[in-house]
């Protein structure tokens, strides 16, 4: 556990010379986010630059041959892959922490609403969508290097953001009435408990993602 | 006898290259050479060494212990230096300390601090404005920094002009003193190994042709000259990569052959530039 916590401060260490983009990515999103004056689009776009957070670690390896790093530190493969999920599961932490108080924030300059259940339903899904893209995404890049998995990788992010975009238009077509812009009918009609479940779902995926990445990992040529 | 890395029987294969049989012993308190052409296979064994490629069969042993199931407890022990770095370009070298020194049980801080500044290396330095010079320097201090007992350098002079080259043997001089240790070194600028090496083990398509004392293969492969009315067939298939000119003849040869040889055959001591060479075109023309 101690290896695995060394190695997310590797990796935090690694992300030093990109902190101003990342700094611009969250400031840029939240940008977005009271434009439009939705905690629900805030959320989205944290949740954007999070999934594009999670491939930095993983170029910044490449570029400058942390794998052979890795292999002259007194860590196993194991550690590797489970402090790749670790900080993941960080930033997830950091992304769910950002969300809930610029939502705050919002509510209180601009009037935007605020109300904690659907806030929370919110970032549980948005949650459960990332971990569900990690889930998919992490095992590739430790199967192959960045350069060859990056195309492969991004094919699930792709078709998530397509979705997306389509989902309004298909229910529009098949005439569904989906309140976008307020998801209250939900967090109405639904228990508590059901809120959190994508949540524990993207978790569980994880987990699943990061015992399959270290078989990858192991059998990998560095 | 004590030795601090052991190879046997190690195979590996890829589609168009496969390591066959690496055998090869490094004995406390010595230097090995690893010495072959580009392509021979040197890299690959230190990676198998380092567990960064997977064996096919065979047993790696480093401090006497398998480099799979002990891989952590080895590697706290082992200084690596490759051919290039491999930390974060953006990184200073005092970054550098930051992120390794908590994987290491013995990281002796004023030791890194004082290779540095021996190596005139600025902590605030980034990787990336250092020369290449100065990162070999760099690895060696990180090697020297955490008391490793064996160092595993690959290529660590490729490119690096003779003062730099010196330095390095000075370092690695001083290193050996300490009969607990030990060091692979693998290169293909033999020159250094001359100075340095006590053992040479000899790479070449994948094979171990040669491992043992350095100058037990200086003193069993002699260069011979000769004229071309000497070279019959059954002479030929004796010599080790020879080369026929004009005027006669050159190559190497076993020097337990060396009574069966006609008198009138000059005899030179070889090196280890001569042997890679001989063995290199011999192995291709076979």
């Amino acid at each position: 556990m101690k290896k695995t916590l060394l190695f997310v401060g590797m990796e935090l260490r690694s992300l030093k010379p990109y902190r101003v983009s990342i700094l611009i990515l969250i400031v840029l999103a939240t940008g977005l986010g009271f434009f439009f004056g939705s905690s629900h689009a805030l959320s989205s776009y944290l949740m954007m630059v999070l999934i594009l957070l999670m491939t930095y670690p993983f170029s910044i390896s490449e570029k400058n041959r942390l794998d052979t790093l890795y292999s002259t530190l007194s860590i196993n493969r194991k550690t590797v892959v489970r402090g790749h999920y670790s900080f993941a599961l960080m930033a997830e932490a950091v992304f769910i922490v950002l969300a809930i108080l610029f939502s705050w924030i919002m509510s209180l300059f601009i009037g935007a609403k605020f109300d904690i259940m659907e806030t929370l339903f919110s970032i549980s899904l948005l949650s459960g969508v990332f971990s569900l893209l990690v889930a998919i995404q992490f095992p590739i890049y430790f199967k192959y290097d960045y350069s060859k998995a990056k195309i492969l990788a991004f094919i699930p992010l792709f078709i998530v953001f397509l979705g997306i975009i389509q989902f309004p238009l298909l229910t529009e077509l098949l005439g569904i009435k989906f309140p976008w812009t307020d998801i209250s009918f939900v967090t109405s009609d639904i228990p508590a408990y059901i809120f959190f479940a994508p949540f524990i779902f993207g978790l569980v995926l994880l987990w699943l993602s990061c015992v399959l990445s270290c078989r990858l990992y192991a059998k990998r040529d560095i | 006898m004590n030795n601090i890395l052991e190879l046997n029987g190690v195979f590996k294969s890829y589609k168009t290259f496969a390591l066959e049989d690496i055998t090869f012993a490094l004995p406390r308190g010595f230097v090995m050479g690893f010495i072959g052409p580009n392509g021979a296979g040197k890299t690959t064994t230190i990676k198998l060494i380092l567990n960064m490629l997977q064996r096919n069969a065979g047993t790696i042993k480093v401090f006497g212990k398998d480099n799979i199931f002990y891989e952590q407890e080895i590697k706290e022990k082992i200084g690596v230096v490759m051919d290039n770095t491999f930390y974060v370009d953006e990184w200073s070298l005092k970054d550098i300390e930051r992120t390794l020194k908590p994987f290491y049980k013995r990281w002796d801080s004023g030791k890194y601090n004082s290779f540095l500044s021996d190596f005139r290396l600025d902590v605030n330095k980034k990787v990336k404005e250092i020369s290449r010079g100065m990162k070999m320097k760099l690895m060696i201090a990180i090697a020297l920094s955490h008391e490793a007992d064996l160092l595993i350098l690959d290529e660590p002079t490729s490119g690096l002009d003779a003062v730099a080259r010196n330095e390095l043997m000075e370092i690695l001089s001083e290193f050996i003193e300490d009969e607990n240790k030990g060091v692979l070194f693998s290169t293909h600028v033999t020159p250094d190994l001359e100075k340095i090496a006590d053992y040479i083990t000899v790479i070449n398509n994948g094979r171990i042709l040669y491992s043992g004392i350095k100058d037990d293969l200086l003193e069993k492969y002699v260069i011979i000259r000769g004229g071309l009315d000497v070279l019959d067939d059954e002479f030929k298939t004796k010599i080790i990569g020879c080369r026929e000119h004009n005027v006669g003849f050159d190559g190497l040869i076993d020097s337990s052959v060396l009574p069966l040889l006609p008198k009138n055959i000059i005899t030179e001591r070889s090196n280890l530039d001569e042997i890679i060479v001989r063995f290199n075109n011999w192995r291709e023309n076979k």
